[in-house]
């Protein structure tokens, strides 16, 4: 039973998606049919807590005997009812979000097919399903990113958060091959094997990781990747998405014990400060969110590496409320303005209470305020770095110093008495109950932390007395800062706003260097190779053209001269057939015939016609002699 | 029956009787073409069922040639041998469906098409050097004359050096197929006894010898850097249905070859070859890869990134040679390589089938002078993206499991060398984002405003092919299933 609904989890949104893009009744459909694809998430959550555990594959690839499947257990059943919420939420909203969009139908079932495809990366059984959904999920969100086709910054930053997170995914195919040699299967597994191959499995899962989630130094992209409508900004870029950077080191806890997990650790506190600085720095209410985001997502890499799965996943969930809350909020005061940016919002809350108050609640607990949900996980994370490493507690403090500071400035704009505006009634109501929903998520998940912890069999989460305190010290401190309007040099914030030329710095020693050696080799393709094949082939050409030029003037000539020459040699031979051999014989024997009347003649006294006589004779001797000789 | 004799015969008889049809036009050549390769198609369907994927050649069909020689007419299947004749039959009926030259086809088209199709499948179906030197020539004149005949601007250049480079290429494999010959006791030109007996086995110098005279042949055909300029040329004066199957059927010749003869044949001097051809491969995965990201031209990007999915292929079948490869790793690589071409061959028809079409339309190419075709054109943008992604190996689709094989066979022998050619899949990723943002993203120009979106007939042409790579990429045990390496693979 329960692996029939493991396939329904991730069959269903993607069947959803199909209909929503196909029937024409799509857009009213859908919120029923997000509902409908929630059920098998929460199906599985009941049962993972009643103990059940479940796993459904097939051989996939059989000459390696790797299997593609789905499992359940604890962890998979809260992450993969996270998406499944958060989600039905979303796009519940989003059905009021895009009403006057005439693409709706194309936005909502890019949100179902998401939801799929990131339900198919939560419940995987292996690092072979776990790829192919990751990789999955990457294509989907290009597609929503871009959604908008008359922003000129949507298309590339699409292409820009896909292209960044692929290259990061080298890390995880390299991880899947190290781990296969090594063991000859891809399950998930407890321990990491010896030596490199180790090595480079725990080094490629955390590139991964640090791709999705959007840790130092691969962050800008999820900057960028706002230039997609807001319903994805809160689906794909704080709630779920990015996490699954996250999700994937929970679920590899085991083989990163040692080195991995601290590194894991020093990547999240540095990007929990640096993302906080980055958010501080933003003029844009969705760049400051996806700062925040940044940010929160370093603390929960904290998390796991300092308390363990279970820190990090309570913080996940909180986080995935407080977030994408206060992007929804956001989204309602875009219709009402028409924009994103600070000074456009400007008084914009005092305008539209209800959704202020929405935006309120989630940064109350996203800036760990109590008793909001993400304070009681933010206490866990704080307290289990300050027992694991001291200066992962001093960043975390810092970072919750920025926390409290990067979420008030911007609801003091909002609340600031100024502008006029309508409220925008079109979907309103659709989009409040998404506030509504999800800041009673922030209100209320503060309380999951006993039941988390039993669904993961996870040791009780960590808490001090000392590091409630500072916590919370450091939580008034950020408030006080925007409070009293604290000068900071410009130059830091510009540093930080332009996220320390990292954009520029990887385009530099990155894109630019592929891009000439790319353009290099192609004129070398031209006018190397190409060019020398042609010399070839035209070197051949005149080879034989010269060879003709032989042929006709050299070889030819030649023959023709051997002809003539043998003709002319003929008729020589026939001129001496003639005149020589049958001369010579005729000549002889007219000459013995002669012989009397000669010595007759010698008788004459003529000495010199004797002499002639006899040379003469001698001479046809010879040839005659030479002449038997060769015959 | 004998199905496979039919199915190489179907198409040549049918190309022969075009010459006799009557020269004005109709749509009679057409029906011919498609009666052909449809009769093939379903010889190939009828031998796949009476298929055993766990034996290894079988249904061979056999009839005296020349005794004196041991020639005779032997053809047979195995895994790889079937799973591309079927993959030629498909390709072909998609591309004599979209057509050659001049609308409704011409007996002359018909007729290449159809000369082609058979001299291909002989190619793949023969089991004896005979008639595999024949088929491989037959199959470059035909395709010169589909060249040079519908071709673009300069066609004549192009199918000149397409035929005379490939031609070159052929020759030493002659003189390999006649050192074999030689080498065998008794002579034959039996392939099957050849690779069963390795007459070169031990052969030392001379066996490499022959080793390379084959591989430079195959390297050619491939084509792997640095024998490939002759490709993307010939792709771009090609004719749109040329370009597919020269990509989609013609490449794969090589990578047959390889596998065929010098995996099989001459295992003993590949191992002693195995990493410098598999560096070869390496080169041609980075350099087609970058060289692709430079293009303009969509459908010399194509072309190019061909070379990039062949390198790979190459890749897999020098790790299978190399000594000290797992039995599970040499499997993996070659089903693998084997299933990249079938990936390769559906995924890279369908790309040059979106070259093709919008030059119909926007008479370019040019990826600067493309821009919102999605607007305009959403189903073409739908298609196009999908074979993007497919091409650049995005999970689901068929070259992924196809690309992983090859990664997880090779990482076995050459760790270093898997991982670089890991690298290539971001190089892909970034070109094919690249063309897909600059040519259907952003802002329409005005004069691309009104294009018509896909008609009835291309996607008659282009539909088989998606389904196909859709349905393997989500279980690839529909081409594996067939392919198993581990049954014909000797030295197992």
């Amino acid at each position: 039973m329960n692996e029939w609904i493991l396939w329904l989890a991730v069959g269903l949104p993607i069947a959803a998606a199909v209909s929503v893009r196909f029937a024409p009744a799509g857009a009213a459909l859908a919120p029923w049919l997000a509902l409908l694809t929630a059920f098998p998430a929460w199906l599985l959550l009941l049962a993972s807590a009643g103990g059940d555990v479940a796993a459904s594959s097939f051989t996939w690839l059989p000459a390696g005997g790797l299997d593609v499947g789905l499992q359940l257990d604890g962890l998979a059943a809260a992450m993969s009812v996270t998406v499944a919420t958060v989600g039905l939420i979303v796009v519940i909203y989003a059905g009021g979000y895009f009403e006057a969009e005439p693409r709706r139908r194309s936005a909502l079932a890019g949100l179902l097919a998401f939801i799929g495809a990131m339900q198919g990366l939560v419940l995987a059984d292996g690092y072979l399903t776990m790829l192919i959904f990751w990789e999955l999920v990457g294509a989907a969100s290009v597609r929503l990113i871009a959604f908008s086709r008359d922003d000129p910054a949507a298309a590339p930053a699409a292409a820009r958060a896909f292209l960044t997170t692929r290259s990061a995914d080298i890390g995880f195919y390299l991880a899947v091959l190290a781990l296969f040699t090594a063991s000859g299967s891809l399950d998930f597994v407890a321990a990491r094997p010896d030596g490199t191959l180790g090595d480079v499995v725990a080094l490629g899962l955390i590139a991964a990781a640090v791709g999705k989630s959007a840790q130092v130094p691969l962050q800008t992209w999820l900057s960028a990747a706002m230039a997609g409508p807001t319903p994805v900004s809160a689906l794909l870029h704080s709630a779920t998405m990015v996490a699954a950077g996250v999700y994937l080191l929970i679920r590899s806890e085991g083989l990163l014990a040692g080195w991995p997990l601290e590194l894991v650790g020093w990547i999240g506190a540095v990007t929990a400060v640096l993302g906080a600085g980055v958010a501080l720095a933003q003029t844009d209410l969705k760049r400051v969110l996806a700062g925040s985001t940044t940010s929160q997502l370093g603390l929960m890499f904290v998390g796991l590496a300092a308390g363990g799965p279970a820190v990090a996943m309570f913080q996940l969930i909180a986080h995935s409320a407080g977030k994408a809350g206060m992007f929804l909020a956001a989204g309602i005061f875009q219709h009402n303005r028409e924009t994103t940016s600070l000074a456009g919002l400007r008084g914009a809350g005092r305008k539209d209470r209800l959704a202020f108050a929405g935006f309120v609640v989630g940064a109350l607990s996203i800036a760990s305020v109590p008793p909001f949900a993400a304070f009681w996980s933010k206490d866990h994370i704080v307290a289990a770095a300050e027992a694991t490493n001291g200066a992962w507690f001093l960043l975390v403090l810092l970072a919750t110093v920025g926390g409290a500071a990067y979420l008030l400035r911007p609801a003091l704009i909002l609340w600031q008495d100024e502008g006029s505006d309508k409220i925008e009634p079109r979907g309103r109501k659709r989009m409040l109950l998404g506030v509504g929903a999800l800041g009673a998520g922030s209100l209320t998940l503060g309380l999951v932390a006993q039941p988390l912890t039993s669904l993961l069999r996870a040791p009780d989460l960590p808490v001090s007395v000392a590091s409630l305190g500072l916590s919370l010290a450091a939580v008034a401190v950020g408030g006080l800062l925007v409070l009293t309007s604290v000068r900071v040099p410009e130059r830091l914030m510009t540093a930080f706003r332009i996220q320390f030329h990292i954009d520029g710095g990887l385009r530099v020693l990155v894109q630019q260097p592929i891009l000439r050696a790319a353009n290099a080799l192609d004129s070398f393709d031209r006018g190397g190779f190409d060019a020398t094949v042609d010399r070839i082939g035209r070197g051949t050409v005149l080879v034989a053209r010269g060879q003709n030029w032989i042929e006709r003037y050299g070889f030819d000539a030649t023959v023709d001269r051997i002809g003539r020459g043998t003709v002319l040699l003929a008729r020589g031979q026939n001129w001496i057939e003639r005149y020589g051999f049958d001369a010579a014989v005729d000549g002889l024997a007219h000459r013995i015939g002669r012989a009397g009347e000669d010595l007759r003649r010698i008788q004459t006294g003529r000495l010199y016609e004797y002499l002639r006589g006899a040379v003469l004779g001698g001479i046809a001797l010879v040839i005659l002699i030479t002449l038997a000789a060769l015959l | 029956m004998p199905w496979l004799t039919i199915a190489i015969a179907a198409p040549l008889i049918g190309s022969a009787l075009c010459l006799t049809l009557p020269g004005r036009p109709g749509r009679l050549p057409f029906m011919v073409a498609i009666a052909g390769s449809a009769l093939s198609a379903m010889a190939l369907v009828i031998t796949a069922i009476r298929f055993d994927p766990s034996s290894g050649m079988q249904l061979v069909e056999t009839a005296t040639w020349i005794p004196s020689l041991d020639v005779a007419w032997r053809v047979g299947v195995d895994g790889m041998a079937l799973i591309l004749a079927l993959l030629s039959a498909v390709l072909f009926i998609a591309a004599i469906s979209y057509g050659v030259g001049p609308r409704p086809m011409t007996r002359a088209a018909a007729g290449l098409l159809l000369l082609l199709e058979g001299s291909t499948l002989a190619f793949f179906l023969a089991e004896d050097f005979f008639l595999f030197y024949i088929a491989f020539d037959v199959t470059l004149v035909a395709m010169y004359f589909l060249i040079a005949l519908w071709g673009e601007e300069r066609r004549h250049y192009a199918a000149l050096k397409f035929f005379i480079y490939t031609l070159v290429g052929s020759l030493p494999v002659l003189l390999g197929i006649i050192a074999l010959f030689l080498a065998s006791d008794p002579q034959t030109f039996d392939m099957i006894r050849i690779a069963e007996e390795q007459p070169m086995a031990g052969a030392g110098v001379g066996a490499s010898l022959v080793f390379l005279a084959f591989f430079i042949g195959f390297a050619i055909k491939t084509p792997v850097v640095p024998f490939h300029t002759w490709l993307p040329i010939a792709h771009v004066e090609a004719p749109t249905a040329g370009s597919v199957l020269l990509a989609g059927v013609l490449l794969k010749l090589g990578t047959y070859g390889l596998i065929r003869v010098n995996l099989q044949m001459l295992p003993e001097a590949f191992a002693s070859y195995a990493l410098p051809v598999a560096l070869v491969g390496l080169v041609s995965v980075i350099y087609g890869a970058l060289v692709a990201l430079a293009q303009t031209d969509l459908k010399r990007m194509i072309a190019y990134t061909s070379i990039n999915h062949m390198g790979y292929v190459v890749v897999g079948v020098a790790a299978a040679a190399a000594t000290g490869i797992s039995a599970e790793a040499r499997d993996l690589a070659i089903d693998g390589a084997v299933l990249q071409m079938v990936a390769h061959g559906l995924v890279t028809a369908t790309l040059f089938f979106i070259a093709g079409f919008i030059k119909e339309r926007a008479h370019t190419r040019d990826l600067g002078k493309l821009g919102g075709l999605m607007r305009p054109m959403p189903w073409y943008g739908t298609l196009a993206a999908l074979a993007f992604f497919a091409s650049l190996g995005l999970p689901g689709l068929a070259q992924f499991p196809a690309e992983l094989e090859i990664f997880l066979g090779t990482f076995d022998v050459w760790p270093g060398l898997a991982a670089a050619a890991v690298l290539g899949i971001a190089i892909t990723a970034a070109l094919f984002l690249r063309a897909l943002q600059s040519a259907f993203m952003g802002e329409t120009p005005e004069r691309l405003m009104h294009l018509p979106d896909l008609s009835r007939r291309e996607v008659v042409a282009v539909a088989p092919l998606v389904l196909l790579f859709v349905a393997i990429g989500l279980y690839p045990r529909l081409a594996l299933d067939l392919i198993n390496s581990a049954s014909w693979l000797i030295g197992n």
